[in-house]
């Protein structure tokens, strides 16, 4: 472990001096997100600042804030003056801003955003929080600490409120009368399926059995979601909450939390996190003399898609192989080990501490009639920034696109969004003012899926990202079901004929091209109504959405093999320009298929039906004379 | 409880708890299954039988839904049949198409799917996965590109057998089904008792063949080619082309071999009395010595080799004397080549078993004596019945001739020990007769263990009383073995690796259904209970041949050719 990494706990009192600090304040953003930028750097370039320069100042890391691209993100806060929001602060940085700050002048560059305290004096020409859309327009209540607290330090969630939730749930409430609270407040699965968490607990909690358990579903493995590794890196002790509370509704005794080994920072934090709340009396047995035990273990698995889904999940624990099973029966009826078990996603259960401290009507009140609270999405690809952000249900994703993050990078042309990953629909301009909410979305013929969300503009192809969702897909099926372990791989293969000219060796490749494409459709809803588990169910999802809203692109592929974002690299046809070309003979012995002929000092030409489109002989010619179309 | 659903717009009366799939059986409406088989949960792996329910979306695998008031089911609606064919079609779509040349054509599931879906077109193509096939083992080859990834042998290996050779590695398109770490059969824990190739759809996993190897031979002068039967093979063969049992089976199937081409043809049951003795030599010798008890079976190939590999400690447990299928070979090559005025070498003995595993014990080094191995070769029923069909011999025509040979005069044990239970009662009445020369209580009877797992039972003979148990099936074993550790009470352990013993043995015909082996089992006791001889001390030729043979009296003192040893077996578990 790095040393930086180590992780440090600060005085009981941290929290409470940091609006009106005696002495500098300083916190780095090191979640997975600032640790990549380079926050590991940045933080050990602070602490040899403040030796060096003999500082008395505080320094702390905290989670992801939610700005990912902006990251290592620091808050400097000094003595009399409003807390300051600086990005990107490389260690190489650190000395010179630091320096200036100390003089209290504004490394302008670095200044992101300041807290406004009308106690404090601000810093000129900064944006306050309260005036920019991104903090405004979310509602962050799952990720309220988020950023904030310093997530290896159980007494600042406990000085922020926490574990109170718990407390009232064990002193106040009997199970079903915590159970009956979550089903008041409408709290709806996070995962993608939206199934009442209040039922679900409820059926756990009314099957005899001589055992339960609850398992914390942490195996976030679409591509473009981190919602859940950043709740538990930023505020890991809300999901240990949320998961007593859980276990004491549905009368568990025993809670896993599933994770994938990659996630290691927060595996760390929550390793630490379960140690402290043991410490505090939070877990372990007669929790705070209410009769009530609970032991929480972290179980920790290789990173497999199939594996987020629940029988698999279970079975992974059990130490079989995570493949799924039949449902029904449920896990709620008999799961792990055959007992009644309620599986969970770590952003529903950390909605859970805040619904039972303030009541389910607080919760009732954000989000539209069917879909209440908030919900966290993660917004990768082609937008401004990389963020995360929580917002209302209710709230349209052309707020959270162009209002929240701030439109399409560089300004250029709205594409698509692919909302839940590869197993997501696809989303074109016109369906971006649909509200967000579970069923709003399936009224729509759409899904929420978990909260990843993939956006692209104009120079991504759609087809090639089906490509590369149907080869993720193809990896990651279990192989359990024929429809679709074999149809995964039939559908990448489609695809891969579909970016690539047919193969000229091979005389009924055109034909074959064209008639695969022809089944796609077929295959693909027999996939999805064949299926066994939710993966092979939705596998084809993106791709059904997509034949529908981009067949211009499946036209422009199969009929014309060209690719108008100019992706595909295999569709694109070469010739060599007879103006630039100086007859040099340079890319000719280049072509791995000798597809390029010519004799020296006159023209060269390729013979396109040879020519694999590899591009090797752009790189090789020094004129620019091969021209590609 | 029963109620009623709607099945293809028919009222239908079910049972609560039924799943759907019983129901539409039990009603006769077929619906295509490959990873479904009977006493085992069901996993919904195959999807192919898919049914449409009514205001679903989804089709739902009738194997593993029970049923419910509200149902309204579609067995057969263009939905369904389009999801079954395009399955179908997936399969289709990367497996070799080398069906003329496959060891399954004809007895093929996927293939018999394939013609009753009519796919007649490549609407799928894939690309092809070349693996490299598995010969390693000498008794099973594995091929994983025929594989189809249905489970059943995974199921049978792991819940009917207990050893867990084969599992899933890896996942999504690399899947497939291999012993462990990928590594061949022939080092792995595998007993080669060949129940996962009797429920595999395809040829993924089937036996060695040996009978082309064992054609040359037939062309050979200076051999003799001569063949052994066990007495399951007659009643299969009975079964198999459906002839009356009343016929005398044994002398129709004397007839085939000899049209076939062997000289010299007898059945086990002789060599079966002569292990029997010698079982009854070991454990009368361990009476002496105190020890080691229990004294555990080892006719069984497949349950030695578990034994070798699971349980070294135990080898000394194992009775030494060789099984019927090896002592055939002694009666042979020692017994007959004398009666004949031949060397043991002038003979090539094939034997014919409803086992695979036996070919691996043919092919132990301590199964052969001065470069001559006992059994030569091993072929199973199936192979036989390939061998009945390209010799061109017309079942129904044939007219058995009766001839006189050595195992004409033989007890009822011959029949009897192809049963679980069946060597532990001819032992039993054997031993009484050494121990004490008396006749047998007229109560005493052993139970067959027909579809029953362990059996523990006490009897008296003499002054002794001992102490016994049947085991039937290896995937009762491992408890057993635990619980053996801190008990000593027990001297006698029969134990029988396939379930129901050799009849439920791995080399029967592949496309048969339960009720033939029901069928077989009362045939084979029918036949037993018939026999003039009953108990091995009954028959007249043992003393014979013992005393001119093996120059010794009954039974012999651990003579060379009829007894083995065992050793400590190193495999990946």
């Amino acid at each position: 472990m790095h040393e930086a990494m180590a992780p440090m706990t600060d005085s009981p009192n941290t929290l409470t001096y940091r609006r009106h600090v005696s002495v500098p304040f300083i916190t780095v953003g090191m979640g997975t997100c600032g640790t990549i930028a380079g926050a590991n750097r940045t933080f050990e370039a602070i602490q040899q600042y403040l030796g060096e320069r003999d500082i008395n100042a505080r320094c702390v890391r905290v989670g992801c804030l939610g700005l990912c691209s902006l990251e290592p993100l620091v808050e400097v806060q000094l003595p009399g003056w409003c807390r300051l929001l600086l990005k990107n602060v490389q260690s190489s940085e650190v000395f010179p801003i630091l320096d200036d700050l100390f003089h209290h002048i504004l490394p302008a560059e670095h200044a992101f955003a300041q807290y406004r305290d009308e106690a404090l004096s601000a810093w000129n020409g900064v944006p306050f929080v309260e005036e920019m859309p991104f903090f405004v327009l979310q509602n962050r209540v799952v990720l309220a600490n988020c950023g904030k607290i310093n997530p290896f330090d159980i007494d600042e969630y406990i000085a922020t409120g926490g574990y109170r939730a718990f407390q009232k749930a064990i002193s106040m409430y009997t199970s079903s009368e915590v159970c009956d609270l979550i089903e008041e407040s409408g709290l709806r699965g996070r995962s993608g399926g939206g199934f009442p968490t209040g039922r679900k607990w409820k059926s756990v909690l009314f099957t005899n059995a001589t055992q339960k358990y609850l398992i914390c579903n942490a195996e976030e493995s679409d591509p473009g979601a981190f919602m859940d590794r950043a709740i538990i890196e930023g505020d890991p002790h809300r999901v240990i909450e949320g998961m007593a509370i859980a276990a004491y509704g549905v009368g568990a005794s025993k809670a896993y939390v599933y994770i994938r080994t990659e996630y290691s920072i927060a595996i760390q934090t929550l390793e630490q996190a379960i140690r402290q709340a043991r410490e505090k009396g939070f877990l372990g047995q007669n929790i705070l003399n209410s009769g009530f035990s609970l032991d929480i273990s972290i179980k920790k698995c290789p990173g497999a898609f199939v594996c987020g889904e629940e029988t698999a999940l279970i079975a992974s624990i059990e130490g079989k192989r995570g493949m799924p099973e039949t449902k029904p029966p449920f896990p709620a009826t008999q799961g792990l080990f055959k007992k009644p078990t309620a599986v969970n996603n770590v952003e529903t259960l950390a909605n859970v501490p805040a619904i039972i401290q303030n009541g389910p009507n607080w919760f009732a009140v954000m989000g539209t009639t069917q879909s209440k609270g908030t919900k966290i999405f993660a917004v990768s690809g082609k937008t401004k920034y990389t963020a995360l952000v929580e917002v209302n249900m209710g709230t349209p994703l052309r707020r959270i696109i162009y209002d929240i993050i701030g439109g399409i990078k560089d300004n250029k042309r709205f594409r698509a969004i692919f909302l839940g990953g590869p197993i997501g629909h696809c989303l074109t301009e016109s369906e971006l003012d649909i509200p967000i909410g579970f069923d709003e979305l399936r009224q729509a013929g759409l899904s929420m899926g978990s909260g990843g969300m993939v956006v692209l503009d104009e120079d991504n192809c759609i087809i090639d990202t089906l490509r590369y969702f149907s080869h993720f897909m193809k990896r990651q099926s279990c192989g359990k079901c024929i429809p679709c372990r074999e149809g995964t791989r039939r559908m990448s293969e489609i695809f891969d004929k579909l970016t690539r000219k047919p193969d000229p060796a091979y005389k009924a490749a055109s034909i074959e091209r064209i008639k695969s494409i022809m089944q796609l459709e077929p295959l693909a809803d027999v996939m999805r109504t064949t299926s066994l588990c939710g993966l092979g169910q939705s596998a084809a999802t993106p791709i059904l959405s997509a034949l529908q809203k981009f067949k211009n692109d499946f036209e422009e592929h199969l009929y014309e093999r060209k690719c108008s974002a100019n992706v595909c690299k295999q569709l694109r046809s070469y010739s060599i320009s007879p103006k630039a070309c100086t007859g040099c003979g340079v890319c000719a012995p280049k072509c791995p298929v000798e597809a390029i002929k010519g004799t020296l000092r006159s023209t060269y030409y390729i013979v396109e039906d040879l020519c694999i489109s590899c591009g090797k002989c752009v790189d090789a010619c020094k004129f620019n004379a091969i021209l590609i179309q | 409880m029963t109620f009623e659903i709607e099945i293809n717009n028919k009222l239908v009366k079910v049972k609560r708890g039924e799943t759907i799939l019983e129901v539409l059986n039990r009603i006769g409406i077929k619906v295509p299954t490959l990873c479904s088989m009977k006493e085992f949960v069901p996993t919904g792996m195959c999807r192919l039988c898919v049914v449409e329910l009514e205001g679903r979306d989804m089709l739902i695998p009738s194997c593993s839904f029970k049923v419910e008031e509200w149902m309204k089911i579609k067995t057969h609606s263009p939905r369904v049949i389009l999801a079954r064919k395009t399955i179908i079609e997936l399969l289709l779509a990367n497996h070799p198409d080398d069906c003329l040349y496959c060891e399954r054509n004809g007895t093929c599931e996927l293939q018999q799917h394939a013609e009753d879906m009519h796919v007649r077109e490549r609407r799928i193509t894939g690309q092809k996965i070349a693996t490299l096939v598995d010969k390693s083992s000498i008794a099973l080859i594995h091929e994983p590109s025929k594989c189809i990834l249905c489970g059943r042998c995974i199921r049978v290996c792991t819940e009917q057998m207990g050893v867990s050779v084969l599992s899933f590695i890896h996942r999504g398109v690399a899947t497939s089904v291999r012993p462990a770490l990928e590594q061949p059969i022939n080092s792995s824990n595998c007993i080669f008792c060949g129940q996962c190739l009797r429920v595999c759809p395809t040829a993924a996993l089937s036996d060695r063949v040996n009978f082309s190897e064992m054609q040359v031979y037939f062309h050979d002068p200076h051999k003799k080619m001569a063949v052994t039967y066990s007495p399951v093979v007659a009643v299969a063969i009975a079964e198999h082309f459906g002839f009356k049992t009343a016929k005398n089976i044994n002398a129709v199937l004397h007839t085939i071999l000899r049209k076939i081409g062997f000289e010299i043809v007898f059945d086990t049951s002789l060599a079966t009395d002569i292990m029997l003795v010698e079982m009854c030599g070991d454990f009368i010798n361990r009476l002496r010595n105190n020890g080691p008890f229990p004294m555990f079976t080892s006719s069984c190939p497949a349950w030695v080799k578990y034994m070798e590999q699971t349980h070294g400690s135990y080898l000394k447990n194992l009775s030494t004397a060789k099984s019927f299928s090896q002592i055939s070979g002694v009666v042979a090559k020692y017994v007959i080549a004398r009666q004949k005025s031949l060397l043991p070498d002038d003979i090539y003995l094939v034997s014919i078993l409803p086992c695979t595993a036996a070919k691996f014990e043919a092919s132990r080094p301590q199964m052969t004596l001065m470069g001559i191995s006992d059994v030569d070769t091993v072929i199973t029923i199936r192979e036989l019945i390939r061998m009945i069909k390209m010799y061109g011999i017309d079942i129904e025509r044939i007219v058995a001739e009766v001839d006189e040979d050595i195992s004409s005069s033989a007890s009822m044990a011959g029949k009897l020990v192809n049963i679980t239970g069946g060597t532990t009662e001819t032992f039993l009445k054997a031993l009484n007769h050494f121990l004490t020369g008396k006749p047998f209580a007229a109560n005493f009877s052993v139970p067959r263990m027909i579809n029953k797992d362990v059996r523990e039972f006490q009897v008296q003979i003499g002054e002794n009383t001992f102490g016994i148990a049947i085991v039937n099936g290896l995937s009762h074993v491992p408890d057993f073995m635990q619980r053996l550790s801190d008990r000593n009470d027990l001297h006698f352990v029969e134990v029988m690796a396939c379930p129901n013993g050799c009849m439920g043995g791995g080399g029967f015909p592949l496309s048969w259904s339960k009720d033939s082996d029901k069928r077989c089992i009362k045939n084979i006791i029918d036949w037993a209970e018939n026999d003039a001889i009953k108990w091995v001390h009954h028959n007249p030729m043992l003393k014979d041949v013992y005393e001119n043979y093996f120059n010794s009296s009954m039974p012999s003192n651990f003579h060379e050719r009829l007894h083995t040893y065992f050793v400590k077996r190193d495999v990946l578990i």
